[in-house]
């Protein structure tokens, strides 16, 4: 594993820190309420992880994954090798709606609570998220971002770091 | 943009363009599997002659062949030719030796393991030479990736003493097989024991620690344990292997007890950096292949401990047993098996994506509970048996026989699920 230096993996690396933490306490959560005990719409507990949840995939989904698709995907593709990027574009269109799907349910329930159908729903896809989106995580940690670090000269990381900060982007 | 990178985790990132043959590794575990059901039958076989064993062909030794060869070797080659292309970032030459392997190695294993079990002279001649040849070549593939590797040094510099060792443990074994026949060896025990350290702490410990390095910051997403204590950890280990090695040629108990010492500091430090990896990680639910892993840890400490009591003596007649059961089934099975049930799903996950078909999620592969079950089992069946050495009651280790192969048959329905899941996802994908 590697240590970061550039600007533009380091806040690639910190998202990727913040989604994990996010899924583990998910997952967590879920494994401990189980399938068919619905959480009640005032569980502090749940309240909380589910505005935290919001607050993460949305920066994921509408942030990080655009702007790799927009901006890192075609500069790996052309300098490195584009199956990298096809592989990890397909990952993101199987965690996407899944994760818009969460997202939705989590909105639902801060207004209006879970019912027995939108709580099953919730747990499965939750689960599923956490596998899909750590196997993911894994393999841009592992493989993309110390890619990165290898062909992006300062002033690419200094373009790159500003637009994902207009992006909305942690940099 | 400077030009394209070789980097480690570049070719688990292009995996339908880099990856190997899937059923290429798959063979090789799948072999560890059966075989590992099998050295628990055998324990229940040989269970009045392994406390008192110190060597010599014969049921125990196949058993100790079936567990050394069957399971730790199959399991090292098929990890070995897969994942240290993923830590170098560097591919196969050709696939050609690799696919030779397991022609050498199946026949090869036979023919050795019926011969020490018949002591039948011919067979065993045959098979060590079938082995020899399979480890030669296995030795061509490894070094000729690590010749050409610029990355992770520390796994890489691992991997070069367990080959070396490798070399070594093979010439010391074909002497071995010669000797029952020609009674040339001066020191028929001694080299038996030398031919043992480089097998189980040379060639299969260096390549345990050196993976280690590569596949707890893996799964753990860590950086690298901080400092240099890493290349400490290796100095001391190769100086324990190396004085150990001295020890035992030139009959010094002293030095082989000082090695020990080495060894067990080199391994703590290795441990302290795995440790670090786990706790500073960004994935910390690890499972229970991590339960079973650290639990490894805590066994090759132990076992180090033994060889040191065993070089002073102050292990009684079970000793050489109790000392070889703790180093082989407590530390590299529970290595072994803790790390084979994360890389044979990950490797099937890695080849089951596919553009017009949704891959499954790791945890549909197979269910978890034959892996609780095997847990539950590999662990009772180590305590018991190292028990039972010790207290010398082949009814014991019969117990942990048993116990031993139902949690194998566990391990083996979980890898044959895996497998199942991987050709239904592949057929399913073929008819879309």
């Amino acid at each position: 594993m590697f240590e970061f230096e550039l600007s533009i993996t380091k806040a690639l690396h910190r998202d990727h820190v913040a989604t994990l933490a996010m899924l583990e306490k998910l997952e967590t959560d879920l494994n401990r309420q189980g399938a068919s005990a619905v959480p009640t719409a005032d569980d502090p507990t749940w309240r909380s992880l589910l505005t935290g949840l919001i607050a993460v995939l949305e920066a994921d989904v509408k942030g990080h994954f655009a702007f790799e698709e927009s901006r890192l995907f075609p500069t790996f593709s052309e300098y490195v090798d584009p199956g990298i990027p096809t592989m990890l574009k397909e990952e993101h269109e199987i965690i996407r709606p899944l994760a818009e799907a969460l997202l939705a349910k989590a909105k639902d329930a801060l207004e209006n609570g879970f019912d027995d159908a939108s709580w099953s729903a919730f747990h499965a896809q939750g689960l599923e998220l956490v596998e899909r989106e750590v196997f993911h995580i894994q393999k841009e940690e592992m493989g993309f971002l110390p890619a990165l670090e290898q062909i992006l000269e300062p002033e690419d990381d200094a373009e790159l770091s500003m637009a994902y900060s207009e992006a909305g982007g942690n940099v | 943009m400077k030009k394209a990178p070789q980097l480690p985790g570049m070719i688990l990132m292009g995996a339908q363009q880099r990856l190997l043959p899937p059923m290429l590794p798959f063979v090789f575990f799948l072999v560890a599997v059966v075989c590992h059901a099998g050295v628990w039958l055998g324990v229940i076989y040989t269970a009045d002659d392994i406390p008192s064993y110190a060597g010599g062909p014969g049921p125990v030794l196949a058993v100790l062949h079936l567990l050394t060869l069957g399971v730790m070797v199959a399991t090292a080659i098929g990890a070995a030719i897969q994942l240290l292309p993923v830590a170098t970032g560097l591919g196969h030459k050709s696939l050609l030796p690799a696919k030779l392997l397991i022609w050498l190695f199946l026949p090869g294993l036979a023919c050795l393991l019926s011969g020490f079990f018949l002591s039948n002279q011919f067979l065993m001649s045959c098979g060590a030479l079938l082995i020899t040849l399979t480890l030669m070549v296995f030795l061509h593939v490894i070094t000729s990736l690590l010749w050409r590797s610029t990355t992770l040094k520390l796994a890489v510099a691992h991997a070069w003493i367990s080959m070396a060792a490798l070399f070594g443990l093979l010439g010391l074994g074909v002497a071995l097989v010669l000797d029952f026949e020609f009674a040339w060896l001066m020191d028929h025990e001694s080299v038996a024991a030398q031919h043992m350290v480089l097998a189980a702490c040379g060639f299969m410990g260096f390549l345990a620690v050196g993976f280690g390095n590569i596949l707890v910051p893996m799964f753990a997403l860590s950086q690298n344990a901080p400092g240099k204590q890493g290349w400490v950890s290796y100095t001391l280990l190769v100086t324990g292997l190396a004085g150990t090695i001295a020890g035992l040629n030139f009959a010094l108990p002293e030095l082989i007890a000082l090695a020990a010492v080495a060894g067990l500091a080199g391994a703590a430090l290795h441990i302290k950096g795995m440790v670090w990896c786990l706790e500073n990680g960004m994935r910390k639910k690890l499972g229970l292949s991590f339960f079973m892993i650290k639990g490894a840890w805590g066994m090759m400490l132990l076992s180090i401990i033994c060889g040191f009591a065993l070089a002073l003596d102050l292990l009684g007649d079970q000793g050489p047993a109790l000392f070889g059961f703790v180093l082989l089934f407590g530390w590299l099975l529970t290595y072994i098996k803790g790390m084979l049930q994360r890389i044979v799903p990950f490797l099937a996950a890695m080849n089951m994506s596919k553009r017009n078909h949704k891959p499954p999620r790791l945890s549909e592969l197979a269910q978890g509970s034959p892996l609780k079950l095997h847990a539950i089992c590999h662990g009772l069946a180590i305590v018991v048996g190292a028990t039972s050495i010790a207290l010398d009651q082949p009814d014991g280790l019969r117990v942990a026989g048993l116990v031993g192969f139902i949690g194998a048959a566990g391990f083996a329905w979980f890898c044959f699920s895996v497998l199942r899941s991987f050709f239904t996802y592949h057929r399913t994908a073929a008819e879309n």
